[in-house]
C-alpha cells in the first residue's frame, strides 16, 4: 500500500535529519546507562539514550545477533512496528483473537500475536490484509502511536482531543492524520518544528524515540495555555493562563479526582486546591499542636489563599504518587479574618488551584519553622475550632513542591512551550518534563547555560535600561513582562499605560523591540534577551488569548510566561543537582 | 473589620515576642508599655515625623537598623524576622515613603497611619483582575500604595507624593 511514498527526496531527508540531529545531537551520553548494548549504537549516537531506553524494557530484542545489532537506519516495517508497540504495552505475555485477521498474516507468522493484538485493539483498522512488510510513514505512525496510548489510558482509540491550530506547515488541518500528528506533537512525542515529513518512512532509531516518548515517559505533564485543560468559564477573560492537570486522591485508598485548570506556577511552591474542586476526596489534616494546621498564603496584588494543611496522594503525569502535605483552599476554615482578601471560589481566582513548581521545596521554609512565625502576620496557624493562633511548623508537614518528593524525577524540571507568533494565537498545547538528567527526554543539551537563583529569595539579576534588578525572577504564574519602563509609574512616552480596564499594562502605538541582560545571582553567566512589547488593547480585542508580547508597568523585572514560549527552561531544585550544576537555579 | 483584625494580632505577636525578651518582675510594666505603644500609634509613620518610626520598630517587633543618609534624605530600617521595613525621611524630618520586603507584607494599618483609611477606600475599589496575582497599585487623593514580589519575598511601597524632596526618584524607594 501507499507504494507512492517510499519515493523521497534526498534533500528532505537531509534536512529532516539535521532537525533531528539538532536537538540530539549535542546531549551528553545518558547518566543511567553507560554500557552499550548494540554494536551499531554507540553511546554518542543521537539515539542512544532512547534505543538503551526500549532495550531495557524488553521492546527490542535487536535485529540480528553476534554482535547484537539494533540496525538503526533500517525501516520500521508494519510487523516490526506491531512488536514495538505491543511490547510496550503488554510486555510479551497477552491475551489475543486466535483466528487471523488478515489473509497474509497467518498464525505461523513470527509477528501474528501483535498483529492479531493490533487489530483487537482498533490501533490498526485495516480489513483484509496487513501489508506486514511495508514500512511505516510518519504520518501512519502517529496514528498507531496515538491510538495505542488511548489504549493505555484506558480510553476509546479516537476520543482524544488535540490543538486545532496546524504546527506543521506540511501536515494540514483537512489532512486524514492531522489529529493524530497535532496530538503527537501535544504530547512532546514528535519534537521537529516546521516540517514533519508525513510521507517520510520511519526509521528503527525515530522509532526508538517514539516509542520511548510515547510509552516509557512516565515524567511528562501536559500543559495547555488557554487550551483543553483549562475549564472555559474559569479561564474566560484571562490572558495567558497556563493549565495542567493534577490526580488528588485520598491517601490509602483508590478515591481520586483528577482536576483541571491547575495554575502551573514556576513562583510558588506547592499545591493549593479549592475545596469545591476535591469532590469527594477526603484528605488527612495536619496537625499543630492540639489544633488543625491552617495556612494564610498572600499574593502581592492583595488576595490571598486560606485554609486547612492537609496531607493528599497526588500523582503528576504518570509518576508513582507523592505522600505530601497541600493547602486546601477553604474560606470558612478555622478563624477567616486572620486571612484577609481570601480567595472564596475557583470563579474568584480564575483556577481551580495552583501547582507551585518553582525551585524551592517548601513554601516558607526556615522562616516558619521556630517562633518567627509567631509575629505579625504569621503564615501558618493553630486552628482549635474557630481561633487560629501563629504556629511554628516543621519543614516536614509544610505544603511542599510535589515534584522533589518523587522517587527519581525529584531534582527540577523543564518547562517547554512552543514559539508564539506576533498578535497571539487562541491556546498553546506544551509539556512540562519533570526531572533533569534522570530519564533519556530530560537530559540537557550542552548548550543550555545555567544561571544561579539566590538561595533566600530564589532571584537572579536583570539589568533594563542601565538599571540592574537584583530581584527578578521568572515565573509563569504571572502573564505578561513585568518590568520598570522608566521613571517608577511615570512612563516614558514609548510604553504608555493602557485606560481603564486594561490599566497597568503597556499600551504602545506600535510594537518595541526591547532587550534586557539576565545575570545569575552567582557566578558569571549573562544573557541578553531580546524581546517585543505590543499594544495590550489591540491585541486582546480579538479572539487570541496568547501572546508573546505583552507586559506592564513593575517595580523589578518579573519574566512572566511570555519569556517561556520558544525554549526549554529548566528549573533546578534547592538541595540537590544535576549536570546543570547545584539548585536552586534556571538554565536554558 | 478586617483592619481590626490585623491590629489584634500586631498585640498578640508582640507580647508573645516580649514575654521571651523580659524577666518576669517586670513583666507587668512591659504589658503596660505594649498598651502605650498601641495607644500612639494614632498619627504615626507616613506622613508623620522621625520620632514615630519607633513606634513602627515596636509594633513590628522589630529591630533598628543604623540609619542610612543619601542624596537629600536619610533611611531608617527596622527589620522584624518576617519583613525589613524602610522609612524614608525628608530634611524636614518627615517620613514621606515607607518600603518593604519580606516573607509577608507587614501590616500597613500601622505603617500607613492617618493615611490608612482612605487606602482601605481605595483598595476595595481595585478591580480584581484574572492573572495578576503578583502586583497592586491603589491610588488615593494623597497616597500611592504597591505591592509586587512573590512567595517568600513580598515587596512593596507607599509615598506621599506630595511630600517627596524635589529630585528624589520613585525608584529609590525599595
Amino acid at each position: 500500500m501507499k507504494s507512492g511514498r517510499f519515493f523521497l527526496s534526498a534533500a528532505t531527508v537531509i534536512l529532516f535529519l539535521l532537525c533531528v540531529l539538532s536537538s540530539w545531537a549535542a546531549s551528553p551520553v545518558f547518566a543511567q546507562t553507560s554500557t552499550v548494548t548494540f554494536s551499531d549504537v554507540p553511546a554518542s549516537y543521537w539515539a542512544y539514550p532512547v534505543i538503551e531506553a526500549i532495550y531495557n524494557d524488553g521492546i527490542t530484542v535487536g535485529c540480528s545477533q553476534s554482535p547484537l545489532s539494533y540496525c538503526p537506519s533500517g525501516a520500521v516495517t508494519r510487523d516490526q512496528m506491531a512488536a514495538f508497540i505491543i511490547r510496550a504495552l503488554f510486555g510479551e505475555n497477552f491475551g489475543y483473537t486466535q483466528t487471523p485477521w488478515f489473509s497474509d498474516v497467518p498464525a505461523t507468522d513470527n509477528f501474528f500475536k501483535y498483529i492479531q493484538k493490533l487489530k483487537d485493539l482498533n490501533i490498526t483498522t485495516t480489513i483484509g490484509t496487513y501489508l506486514p512488510s511495508d514500512p511505516v510513514t510518519r504520518d501512519e505512525m502517529a496514528a498507531f502511536l496515538v491510538r495505542a496510548r488511548q489504549v493505555k489510558a484506558g480510553q476509546p482509540t479516537e476520543s482524544f482531543t488535540n490543538t486545532t491550530i496546524p504546527y506543521f506547515t506540511d501536515v494540514s488541518a483537512t489532512d486524514t492524520y492531522f489529529p493524530y500528528v497535532q496530538n503527537l506533537k501535544d504530547n512532546g512525542i514528535t519534537t521537529v518544528t516546521g516540517t514533519y515529513n508525513p510521507d517520510e518512512n520511519v526509521p528503527r532509531d525515530q522509532m526508538a524515540a517514539f516509542i520511548a516518548r510515547a510509552f516509557l515517559a512516565n515524567n511528562v505533564l501536559s500543559v495547555t495555555v488557554n487550551g483543553a485543560l483549562c475549564d472555559s468559564t474559569l479561564s474566560q477573560g484571562y490572558t495567558n493562563d497556563p493549565c495542567v492537570s493534577v490526580t488528588v486522591c485520598t491517601p490509602g485508598t483508590s478515591t481520586c479526582q483528577t482536576i483541571n485548570s491547575i495554575l502551573l506556577d514556576t513562583g510558588s511552591f506547592g499545591l493549593r486546591i479549592f475545596k469545591q474542586a476535591l469532590g469527594n476526596v477526603s484528605l488527612t489534616q495536619v496537625l499543630s499542636g492540639s489544633g488543625s494546621l491552617g495556612e494564610c498564603v498572600e499574593f502581592a496584588d492583595g488576595s490571598s489563599d486560606w485554609g486547612p494543611v492537609q496531607m493528599a496522594n497526588l500523582i503528576l503525569g504518570n509518576e508513582p504518587s507523592v505522600h505530601v502535605p497541600i493547602q486546601v483552599i477553604d474560606s470558612t476554615f478555622g478563624d477567616p479574618t486572620v486571612c484577609p482578601g481570601a480567595d472564596q471560589s475557583p470563579a474568584d481566582a480564575g483556577f481551580n488551584g495552583i501547582l507551585g513548581v518553582g525551585p524551592f521545596v517548601q513554601d516558607c521554609g526556615t522562616g516558619c519553622i521556630t517562633s518567627g512565625n509567631n509575629g505579625a502576620n504569621p503564615t501558618y496557624y493553630s486552628c482549635t475550632g474557630t481561633t487560629c493562633t501563629g504556629s511554628p511548623v516543621p519543614l516536614s508537614a509544610q505544603v511542599s513542591n510535589p515534584v522533589a518528593s518523587l522517587p527519581v524525577d525529584n531534582n527540577g524540571l523543564i518547562v517547554e512551550l512552543p514559539v508564539v507568533q506576533s498578535g497571539g494565537t487562541p491556546s498553546l498545547s506544551g509539556i512540562v518534563v519533570l526531572g533533569i538528567g534522570t530519564l533519556f527526554n530530560n537530559t540537557p543539551p550542552s548548550a543550555v547555560t545555567t544561571y544561579t537563583l539566590d538561595p533566600t529569595y530564589g532571584e537572579f539579576a536583570t539589568t533594563f535600561n542601565n538599571i540592574s534588578h537584583n530581584d527578578s525572577f521568572i515565573d509563569t504564574g504571572s502573564n505578561g513582562l513585568f518590568f520598570p519602563s522608566g521613571s517608577g509609574r511615570h512612563h516614558t512616552s514609548l510604553l504608555p499605560d493602557c485606560q481603564d480596564p486594561n490599566q497597568g499594562w503597556f499600551c504602545p502605538s506600535s510594537i518595541q523591540s526591547l532587550s534586557a541582560i539576565i545575570e545569575g545571582a552567582s557566578g558569571s553567566s549573562t544573557n541578553t534577551v531580546s524581546f517585543q512589547i505590543g499594544n495590550f488593547d489591540t491585541l486582546t480585542n480579538s479572539s487570541n488569548n496568547v501572546f508573546s508580547d505583552i507586559g506592564g508597568d513593575y517595580p523589578t523585572f518579573d519574566w512572566g510566561l511570555p519569556f517561556y514560549f520558544g525554549s526549554n527552561i529548566y528549573i533546578g531544585f534547592e538541595g540537590v543537582s544535576s549536570s546543570l550544576g547545584a539548585g536552586p537555579y534556571f538554565a536554558y | 473589620m478586617k483592619h481590626n483584625a490585623g491590629i489584634d494580632k500586631i498585640q498578640e505577636g508582640k507580647t508573645a515576642a516580649m514575654k521571651i525578651r523580659i524577666y518576669p518582675l517586670i513583666l507587668s510594666l512591659g504589658l503596660s508599655m505594649v498598651c502605650l505603644a498601641t495607644a500612639q500609634r494614632v498619627g504615626a509613620t507616613l506622613g508623620g515625623s522621625a520620632d514615630s518610626i519607633e513606634s513602627d520598630r515596636q509594633a513590628l517587633s522589630a529591630v533598628q537598623r543604623p540609619v542610612t543618609v543619601r542624596n537629600g534624605y536619610t533611611v531608617q530600617e527596622v527589620e522584624s524576622d518576617a519583613t525589613a521595613v524602610r522609612e524614608y525621611v525628608s530634611p524636614a524630618g518627615v517620613v514621606f515613603a515607607i518600603a518593604w520586603h519580606g516573607r509577608v507584607h507587614p501590616d500597613l494599618s500601622q505603617l500607613l497611619g492617618s493615611y490608612e483609611g482612605e487606602y482601605r477606600e481605595a483598595l476595595s475599589q481595585v478591580p480584581r483582575q484574572k492573572g495578576n496575582r503578583r502586583s497592586l497599585q491603589v491610588k488615593t487623593p494623597r497616597i500611592v500604595v504597591e505591592k509586587w514580589g512573590h512567595m517568600r519575598d513580598q515587596r512593596g511601597r507607599a509615598y506621599v507624593p506630595s511630600l517627596v524632596p524635589s529630585g528624589v526618584s520613585v525608584d529609590e524607594i525599595r
